[in-house]
């Protein structure tokens, strides 16, 4: 009876971990059939493995140049929000003025509010800023969004670390931003790092914000380019590109993953990502 | 503490700009928009008090998308738990081989843009080349539904993605909870002679009350934004039978140019889903436990 709970449970694992894996595994092998070869068969694996289906993405479908905008949006938002989100931080857990814990807990209600609440006010606010259709905007937007988060863990991070080593800097002549950019940062490279994880993920993947900010093909990011190859290649009936497309978005982030895998599990419980 | 106010200010500042202007901002401009009779073309804004309200009472498209919306909440928030819960227990009760491929393996999903996951189970649930139908057929199944092209199948072809895409982050948030319980507690437990099943009701389920209500109140959020997935999969379709809030919401602000509607919505999808929030905090208030 025991044996029998055990191997059911056994089984449990095993079936949710074939529903899991198994789609991504057909994806990557389909990625290298002809949309002939994949109405023939929905199992079989390619005749042969060629690179064509990718290369046709990457260049016809222009996910290429969607690969280095993603690049450049997420790279740029990180250090933005990364730099201002560690000096508010900083400060809100070391310098004490008047208003300082009032804005503490206001830059964590961001944390509560839905995205589509502010999306049309938004989209003409930053029309009228005349940043629509642009990076700029879009990494403005993002960095912003992201500011909650990274109050949220790096003020608990800073807070953590003794004020002495302040005074001791103070009391040596260092400015106040010296003192914070060769002191207190790096001190704080665990929660950078930690937050610069869970931003490059949700960045990376992100598309609500992407899809009304940006309407140039040219400025489109992975997962808007992904969403316009799935309409595009529907009617033209060529899923190749389409799977080997699907293959490009996820590899970063899944590479992200296996190389940094102690350190996300670990910061879901510091503080978890908007699931 | 440092008490230079002057430096502290400065610090903040870059910051706090960049909030007030691009978060803060238009969930204030928000709440003035719903009130407004608003097709931004012209740029003019017509405030017509509560019409957009009494519009939205009668439209039907938004009594379903709102009907679907609480579908896809609910079973998606039912079955997530249930299943990260039992895959979690298990695991920190070591009942299982293999638990490092499997906490790295369920996790997968989460890394993963929606966009793409959307894509893949577009592609997985094609009623030709699609694996979903591919496998039933293994099976001598024949006549089988279209999934996501039939209204009666797609609902539950969202909440299955759902749930694919959600257990695994769950299933790591109660581990880490799980594995913060003392052990003496479980020792406790087998000393006076309680099987597997009374130790998880009567210790594990309680400790793990906390994590539980921060779980809900994500699940209600998560499930009450449901867009991308959705948009790409179904686009709200076949005839409506997926289309959420947040779809509706995006058609009518973008696609058909009813600025003010749409914020009339969103407005609507916030309140609902801050007072769910609320009161599933209220419901499941406890006295935090300290080990």
């Amino acid at each position: 009876m025991l044996l029998l709970r055990r191997v059911l449970v056994q089984l449990s694992f095993v079936l949710y971990a074939l529903v899991v894996v198994f789609p991504m595994v057909w994806l990557l092998y389909t990625s290298f059939k002809t949309t002939d070869e994949l109405f023939a068969s929905a199992w079989s694996l390619p005749d042969v493995w060629e690179l064509t289906n990718f290369a046709k993405a990457w260049n016809e479908a222009r996910l290429g140049d969607y690969f280095w905008n993603s690049i450049f949006v997420t790279s740029t938002t990180l250090v933005l929000q990364l730099l201002v989100g560690a000096m508010a931080s900083y400060s809100l857990a070391k310098y004490q003025f008047r208003g300082s814990n009032l804005l503490y807990y206001a830059f964590l209600a961001g944390l509560m509010f839905p995205i589509f609440l502010g999306l049309v006010p938004l989209f003409f606010l930053v029309k009228g800023m005349h940043l629509i259709d642009t990076h700029l905007g879009l990494i403005l937007v993002y960095a912003a969004s992201g500011i909650p988060f990274t109050v949220f863990v790096l003020t608990a991070f800073f807070r953590t670390i003794p004020t002495t080593i302040m005074e001791a800097g103070i009391m040596d002549g260092c400015s106040h931003f010296t003192l914070f950019w060769r002191v207190m940062l790096p001190l704080a490279k665990p929660g950078l790092t930690t937050v610069g994880i869970f931003t490059f993920i949700a960045i990376w993947n992100e598309y609500l914000l992407a899809l009304v900010l940006l309407s140039s093909s040219h400025l489109r990011t992975l997962p808007l380019g992904l969403a316009v190859l799935q309409f595009v290649q529907f009617y033209k009936v060529d899923f190749g590109a389409l799977f080997a497309g699907l293959v490009i978005v996820m590899l970063p982030t899944i590479a992200c993953y296996i190389i940094l895998q102690e350190q996300i599990t670990k910061g879901i419980t510091v503080g978890a990502v908007k699931g | 503490m440092t008490k230079n106010w002057k430096a502290g200010l400065l610090f903040v500042l870059p910051a706090l700009l960049l909030y007030l202007l691009f978060m803060i901002a238009p969930y204030f401009l928000a709440f003035g928009v719903s009130f407004a009779k608003w097709r931004g073309v012209s740029m003019q804004i017509e405030f017509n008090g509560l019409d957009n309200f009494r519009q939205m009472f009668g439209d039907p498209h938004f009594w379903k998308a709102l009907g679907n919306t609480v579908f896809f909440t609910i079973f998606a928030g039912a079955i997530v738990p249930a299943l990260a819960l039992h895959f979690a227990v298990t695991i920190s009760r070591g009942l299982v081989r293999g638990t490092r491929f499997f906490r790295v393996a369920f996790f997968f999903p989460n890394l993963i843009s929606q966009v793409a996951i959307a894509v893949l189970w577009w592609f997985a649930l094609n009623p030709q080349f699609g694996i979903f139908s591919n496998f039933l057929r293994l099976f001598g199944l024949a006549d089988l539904p279209s999934w996501l092209g039939d209204p009666a199948w797609a609902p539950w072809c969202v909440v299955m993605v759902k749930v694919w895409a959600a257990t695994g982050f769950y299933m790591i948030l109660y581990l880490s909870a799980i594995e913060g319980i003392p052990s003496d507690y479980y020792d406790a437990c087998r000393i006076d002679g309680a099987g597997e099943w009374q130790s998880f009701w009567h210790v594990t389920l309680p400790l793990l009350a906390e994590m539980m209500k921060v779980s809900v109140v994500f699940l209600l959020l998560n499930g009450f934004g449901t867009f991308d997935v959705v948009r790409i999969m179904t686009d709200g379709g076949p005839d409506r039978a997926t289309e959420t809030l947040a779809t509706y919401i995006y058609e009518n602000a973008f696609e058909l140019g009813k600025f003010g509607y749409a914020t009339t919505l969103a407005m609507t999808l916030f309140l609902i889903t801050f007072s769910l929030a609320l009161l599933s905090l209220r419901l499941q208030r406890r006295e935090a436990v300290e080990y």
